[in-house]
């Protein structure tokens, strides 16, 4: 069984999680509560990863993270590092890759939270910002927990872009579908199926558990 | 006398509604009613002044505050109005217990403030029980004394009630609404009352503001409104009714006797002892007779001048001045045979249980 693989791809989803976190909350809210009407641009772009094969999403991330490209260029001369074929090319290809699966379970928790409550708010004197942070954030935490869960595990699981991005080195951007995949190449169909074993095994508990919290939510309807 | 608010504002909603409202509040703690039938523009008028609707032309000042004036462009977001909203569908933050309700708008004082505040509201709304409760955990009258005791939390310079008793159950509504009586005579704070209910206006209003079809038609005190109706659609909306100021000056077996402008009735009392009230009396329940006729089993016999006339199909309404105004309402028929017309002397007869008294 690949470990290194497999302990690879658990960092780059928790950390793509955790970045799409930071970057998706304020994005959302602004999606969903700007009246500006060029917002339909944005929405558009944030969900082209969800038609684009990834191959195609890889190619241009593959250009322009390299070493002539713009992100690549601008990243060397920051760091010194290289983008492409590192975890932080992987990193940002993969936030980029699962953006929509963070924003589009946000938006729809926001835009759920119902209108009456956050004019309540205001005119208790509480500044928008406030609100958003005291009252629709905590009212929309279901979605904020599904977007964290869809985005890691799609992270998990993706592998086109990775392979075009990262490559394959071994510990440093071999994540555990492309490590699979390398396995069936070579015919070694135990090793493939440990790894893939227990991929499911952690995938489906991870959800398990998910679902497990959510359906505790003291925000459910309770017969008083 | 100064007045807190000025309002004049016009906003049309959708392409067939245009609200075009002007609005006078005098200081201090005064009940005025906003009432009107459904689609009148009560709720827009409200949002207008809450901030949550921006009018289309106008303005509105509270206090020397400017809050919106369409010449300067001047606006002021509903945060820094320091206004109480109700809202008429339940408002109250389902993740929050009782106690978080009446604490979230508080984060500005400290904390020791804060707790000791929403304790004292805990306290003066009877809420004590409940403050560690969820909203859906608790009925619907206590929630509505959640929603009262949260708008008030910030001391309020303005407390705006959109149909605050509307979700209610009639039973429940009773008591809620004297509950309000006594709250809102303690914030002492010009409160605005959005209801259709007349009870409502009855039991919480000091003065009433008429609005029909987006204008506001009379604004007065409720007996002077309900006594002399502006004009027809105002009449129409409040249903024509003879409403006076009197006082219960005494209670025998559940009979109180009520002077009003000088003459005294007779009414059913069920919450005795004496006090001031409002008399309300249906055009419906009243018999004419000419003075010298039987008298019947009616308690009162009110010797009484027609003031006016107007015919309204089989119907004749009568105006009579009995020392205050009073609102008959009989058939052609009985006009006829009476001989009535304006300034001949006739009797009213009105049994005491259709003499309805409202404790104020």
């Amino acid at each position: 069984m690949d470990w290194p693989a497999i302990f690879l791809s658990l960092r780059l989803s928790l950390a793509t999680a955790g970045i799409l976190l930071v970057v998706g909350v304020p994005l959302a809210a602004w999606l969903t509560f700007s009246p500006c009407r060029w917002k339909v641009i944005v929405e558009a772009v944030v969900a082209i990863p969800l038609v684009l094969p990834p191959t195609v999403l890889g190619f241009y991330l593959l250009v322009a993270m390299g070493p002539r490209g713009p992100l690549g260029r601008a990243f060397e001369s920051l760091t010194g590092g290289r983008l492409v074929f590192s975890f932080g090319g992987l990193l940002v290809a993969s936030a980029l890759y699962s953006l929509p699966f963070m924003v589009q379970p946000l938006c729809a928790a926001f835009a759920g939270v119902d209108r009456r409550y956050v004019e309540s708010s205001w005119c208790l004197g509480v500044g928008r910002v406030s609100t958003f942070v005291r009252l629709v954030l905590p009212l929309a935490r279901r979605g904020v927990v599904a977007g964290v869960v869809l985005s890691f595990a799609h992270t998990v699981g993706e592998f086109g872009v990775v392979l075009m991005v990262g490559g394959n080195i071994p510990g440093r951007t071999r994540t555990v579908s492309v490590s699979i995949y390398d396995d069936v190449q070579a015919l070694d169909y135990a090793r493939a199926g440990t790894t893939a074993g227990v991929l499911l095994a952690f995938s489906f508990l991870v959800l398990l558990v998910t679902y497990a919290l959510q359906r505790r939510s003291p925000l459910a309807w309770r017969t008083p | 006398m100064a007045n807190a608010l000025n309002c004049k504002i016009e906003r049309t909603v959708g392409p067939a509604f245009r609200l075009c409202a002007a609005l006078s509040l005098p200081e201090g703690p005064l009940v005025t009613v906003l009432f009107g039938p459904s689609g009148s523009g009560k709720t827009t008028l409200l949002r207008c002044l809450a901030g949550l609707e921006r009018p289309d032309r106008g303005s509105i000042t509270m206090n020397g505050d400017v809050w919106f004036d369409s010449r300067t462009k001047a606006w002021a977001p509903p945060q820094s109005r320091q206004l109480g909203y109700v809202p008429q569908e339940d408002s109250l933050f389902p993740h929050l217990t009782v106690r978080g309700n009446l604490e979230y708008p508080l984060r500005a004082v400290g904390r020791a403030e804060r707790r000791a505040r929403a304790a004292s509201l805990l306290d003066s709304f009877n809420l004590i029980e409940f403050a560690d409760r969820r909203p859906g955990q608790i009925s619907g009258g206590q929630r509505q004394r959640v929603v009262l005791a949260r708008a008030i939390a910030r001391r309020p310079r303005l407390l705006l009630l959109d149909e605050p008793l509307h979700a209610l159950d009639v039973e429940v509504r009773e008591q809620v609404r004297a509950e309000l009586r006594r709250s809102l005579a303690a914030l002492g704070a010009p409160t605005i009352l959005v209801t259709h209910d007349r009870a409502d206006v009855l039991a919480l209003g000091d003065r009433i503001a008429v609005l029909v079809g987006g204008t506001i038609r009379q604004v007065g005190p409720v007996a002077e409104v309900f006594g002399r109706p502006a004009d027809v659609d105002v009449a129409r909306v409040l249903g024509v009714e003879t409403v006076v100021e009197g006082e219960i000056t005494a209670v025998r077996d559940g009979l109180a006797t009520v002077r009003v402008a000088g003459v005294d009735l007779a009414a059913v009392c069920e919450h005795p002892g004496p006090g001031p009230v409002l008399v309300c009396i249906r055009e419906g329940d009243m018999v004419l007779h000419r003075p010298a006729a039987e008298r019947g089993s009616a308690r009162n016999h009110l010797p009484a001048r027609v003031a006016w006339m107007r015919s309204d199909g089989v119907l004749v309404r009568v105006g009579l001045d009995c020392g205050f105004p009073l609102a008959a309402v009989i058939t052609r028929t009985s006009a006829d045979e009476l001989a009535l017309d304006v300034g001949v002397r006739v009797t009213a007869s009105i049994k005491a249980p259709a003499v309805h008294l409202i404790r104020r």
